[in-house]
């Protein structure tokens, strides 16, 4: 049995601890009012320098001149403000509040950080440098693509995508292998950040689709589609037809329908076969769509009765972006076995206003009871807004 | 055998029990409430540095990014008309570059239906359902705005439970994330950039994401949105505030931080659509549907040896509205408990295996021994004090002096949660807020922790029986407009 003074010793130990923790959090919020107040009266007497940049780009450079000069304590307060401006500025204000933090050493302090043994200033430092958007910080960011830290490696990605300078591109297309063992820069952070880079940056993404490494292809094929990189095609049809990795060829097959041409067509659609990966054949549907080529109608309108609903969905709405051969198909179909996905299509697509079917007469109710209501509607009756 | 010698040999035997309980008993729960701190203090240390790399975060990027992962809101309602409609605006508006909301209405009786028709202008339209995850009940109707250009889809479909609505939301939405939000849920505007960013930071791994929840009673609320934070008046709600602070803090931040994260609350969570369509969606009829889908997640993926995260975001971001009545919160408690009984039976084959790491070595056997058995042993505890007491056979105050070790460990864990909210992301502002918290994270011992143990354990019991459990209404009051908050 346990004595009773211990117990009441327990209880009063755990009582005073309470007592104690309830106190800290008192205190805790006293002192995060009193700070938050402390810099709210400290930024107060800036704000209309800080604004005046904002506003005008401070052509005369009164507003600069007056933040350079203030003291320290006060500087630590205004220059939160100032960064978090700069993330959403461009042009002239954005140069002001550069040539501002500039002159305060900030970005010479965000250089040094890149060596800190912390991880978070390291972040913080490039992404302050990110902000900055000086192509001479591109060789301090690059080794930051290989830090120990997950975290400052995709800050570092991000900033060299504002910096977009494309020299840089190779060392992303590298940085998606795996560092210290745990997975490299993420694929679709490395993609914006290329695309950042523009035309500067298409060698290298060329050379990345034929690259080892499935990463590197696979956003690479992302670079291209987004970036409407034609060049990139004959490649993509390759790995279209031949990539180990099935995620590189739904890629591919995406971006083919962004950059291809009628040449392509032949390849997607026999892509389309029901023995191919359901991913793929979705992708490659969408791809026959975008590429808006009215060869592509008779086999997207036999996919309106395939089993994958979706799928069958997916043909529909591709047939509307192939224009009238692909509205003519709908119409056909809208009387067969696949009526309920085409007429759904066309339904939706008059919804959205969708040219290919401004002049269209639609077909008339079907028999279920939502269907005469959108039949009714869509067909330009009493109650629609025609 | 007299009455007297019977009431002395009960005597004698509750005594002979009290006595031989009562060092388990405090071992037990001085393990429990110190399992709790480490938890918390681990999810303290997750909440500040998240807290502190917001900046560098990306979520600007993420705003503005072309690659950004699409995500589809879907939102199963059920007699859902008070509030329908200012939650689904408030869905459509939130900040995010590409996002559609999806309602599936389970066969509502009130005008749930009629309210979206109206106010987003919907006109029907025939369109079969794909099939991605099996459904039971018969889609009547889907709706779209006339407009062509919102992206909103309007499901009606007979009752079937919210894991078969969310499943027919599953198969009529398009992104490649899916977010499933409660009808009565109040996201903050960034909700989905920040809970949806771990999927863009680490595309390959991460499978789900969850928010932090917080209680929106007492809160002012403006089109969809909270405005005003603030306590309720009501005990009750003031009590479950606390209770969700350390709840969020302990049982998800701090076992994401541990890469065991074995729930994910219903009110907000998202996951890779082609990992749910993997799973086969919600499991219908389960009383914790929730639970279930991220157990079944971690399963399947560890049987497949793939390298994956599950994983909490501590930021709070989703507010929901908690239970103001003994009637519904007790319904709500022994759902809750019968949920994670069943559930973690359910998965018993993971428990102290190795192939489940953490999951199966810490986490499923940390809350069989302390989330599921706790109930039973506090109970226990309490009636061999009354027996005791009644009998004559036990020091009163010694035990009441003895129970408050367990109450007042209780009282600090609750407290370093404060600490770690107020170190994190307070939300609280007032003086009087503070006041009201402190005071409730006591009043928790006095009453509400002894009746919620007793309504969990009834759960239990309901399930061992094979008794059939509603889900119950829980009463919506609609929420507060303008300045001057109150209870929802």
């Amino acid at each position: 049995m346990i004595s009773p003074s211990l117990i009441l010793a327990a209880d009063l130990g755990l009582g005073l601890s309470s007592v104690v923790m309830a106190v800290v959090v008192v205190v805790v919020k006293l002192a995060r009012v009193a700070a938050q107040s402390s810099r709210q009266a400290r930024v107060a007497p800036y704000r209309d320098a800080v604004l005046a940049i904002a506003a005008d780009g401070d052509e005369d450079e009164t507003a600069s001149a007056t933040l350079r000069g203030i003291r320290d304590r006060d500087w630590r307060a205004v220059r939160d403000v100032v960064v978090g401006m700069l993330g959403t500025v461009r042009g002239d204000t954005a140069v002001s509040l550069v040539r501002l933090l500039d002159a305060r050493g900030e970005f010479e302090r965000a250089r040094s950080a890149l060596r800190s043994r912390v991880s978070l200033r390291r972040a913080r430092g490039a992404y302050l440098l990110g902000l900055a958007r000086q192509q001479s910080d591109v060789g301090l960011l690059l080794p930051l693509l290989a830090d120990r830290s997950a975290e400052v490696r995709l800050v570092a990605t991000r900033s060299l995508g504002s910096l977009g300078d494309p020299t840089a591109a190779t060392a992303l297309f590298e940085a998606l292998g795996p560092v210290h063992g745990h997975p490299g820069i993420p694929g679709a952070a490395a993609a914006e950040a290329l695309l950042g880079f523009g035309t500067g940056a298409v060698p290298a993404v060329l050379a990345a689709l034929s690259a080892e490494d499935a990463t590197q292809r696979e956003v690479a094929t992302l670079v291209a589609a987004e970036g409407a990189l034609s060049a990139a095609a004959p490649r993509l049809r390759s790995l279209l037809a031949g990539d180990s990795e099935p995620e590189v060829r739904i890629s591919a097959a995406r971006a083919l329908g962004a950059v291809g041409g009628p040449d392509d067509l032949a390849a997607l659609v026999a892509f389309t076969e029901s023995a191919r990966p359901t991913e793929l054949r979705r992708a490659v549907v969408q791809a026959l769509g975008e590429l808006g080529h009215p060869d592509a109608a008779p086999v997207l309108s036999w996919l309106l009765s395939d089993p994958d609903v979706r799928l069958a969905q997916q043909s529909g709405d591709a047939l509307v972006q192939l224009g009238p051969a692909g509205v003519q198909a709908l119409l056909q179909a809208a009387d067969g076995p696949a009526g309920r996905v085409a007429a759904g299509s066309l339904a939706i697509a008059r919804l959205r206003k969708a040219p290919q079917v401004a002049s269209v007469e639609l077909p008339g109710p079907r028999g279920e009871p939502a269907a005469r209501e959108s039949g009714r509607q869509l067909a330009g009756e009493p109650g629609s807004p025609g | 055998m007299s009455a007297g010698r019977l009431l002395a040999d009960l005597g004698q035997v509750v005594g002979a029990v009290a006595h031989g309980m009562a060092i388990p008993i405090v071992v037990y729960f001085l393990l429990v409430n110190s399992s709790y701190l480490v938890l918390i203090l681990l999810a303290g240390s997750s909440s500040v540095r998240h807290a502190s790399r917001i900046a560098t975060g990306g979520r600007r990027e993420a705003l503005g990014g072309r690659l950004t992962p699409g995500v589809s809101v879907i939102m199963p309602a059920y007699n859902e008309a008070a509030t329908i409609v200012p939650a689904v605006q408030a869905m459509l508006s939130l900040r995010y570059p590409r996002h559609e909301v999806v309602v599936v209405d389970d066969g509502s009786k009130d005008e749930t239906i009629a309210r979206l028709m109206e106010a987003f202008d919907l006109v029907e339209v025939d369109r079969p359902i794909p099939a991605d995850v099996p459904v039971h009940a018969e889609v009547r109707s889907v709706a779209v705005p006339r407009d062509g250009r919102t992206r909103l889809v309007v499901v009606g479909k007979e009752n079937s439970g919210k894991a078969d609505a969310v499943n027919v939301g599953i198969n009529a939405s398009a992104e490649a994330l899916i977010a499933i939000v409660d009808a009565d849920s109040i996201l903050d505007p960034d909700a989905l950039l920040v809970v949806s960013q771990p999927f863009s930071d680490d595309p390959v791994r991460v499978v789900a994401t969850g928010g932090m929840v917080r209680v929106v009673n007492g809160c002012s609320v403006t089109a969809g949105r909270v405005t005003s934070v603030r306590m309720p008046t009501s005990w009750l709600a003031r009590i479950q505030v606390v209770e969700y602070l350390r709840a969020y803090l302990l049982g998800r931040t701090g076992w994401s931080r541990l890469g065991a994260l074995i729930l994910i609350s219903g009110a907000f969570g998202v996951f890779r659509r082609d990992v749910l369509v993997e799973v086969g969606g919600l499991l219908e009829g389960s009383l914790g549907e929730d639970f279930e889908l991220v157990m079944r997640l971690h399963k399947r993926l560890r049987d497949q040896g793939r390298d994956y995260r599950i994983v909490f975001v501590a930021e709070p971001i989703c507010w929901t509205e908690v239970p103001v009545t003994i009637g519904v919160l007790h319904r709500q408690r022994r759902r809750w408990h019968r949920g994670l009984w069943e559930t973690l039976w359910a998965y018993r084959t993971m428990v102290g295996r190795p192939r489940y790491g953490v999951v199966g070595l810490v986490a499923l056997p940390w809350h069989y021994l302390f989330e599921l058995l706790a109930t039973v042993l506090e109970l226990a505890g309490l009636v061999i004090i009354a027996l005791g007491a009644a009998l004559g056979v036990v020091n009163l105050a010694f035990f009441w002096l003895f129970m408050s070790v367990a109450y007042v460990y209780g009282i600090l864990v609750t407290l370093a949660a404060m600490l770690l909210e107020e170190m994190g992301f307070p939300k609280y502002r007032r003086w009087r807020d503070l006041g009201a918290a402190l005071l409730a994270s006591v009043a928790e011992n006095i009453g509400y922790r002894q009746l919620t143990a007793w309504w969990r354990a009834e759960g239990w019991w309901s399930s061992l029986r094979g008794r059939t459990l509603a889900w119950g209404t829980m009463t919506r009051q609609g929420f507060t407009s303008g300045e001057e908050g109150t209870d929802a």
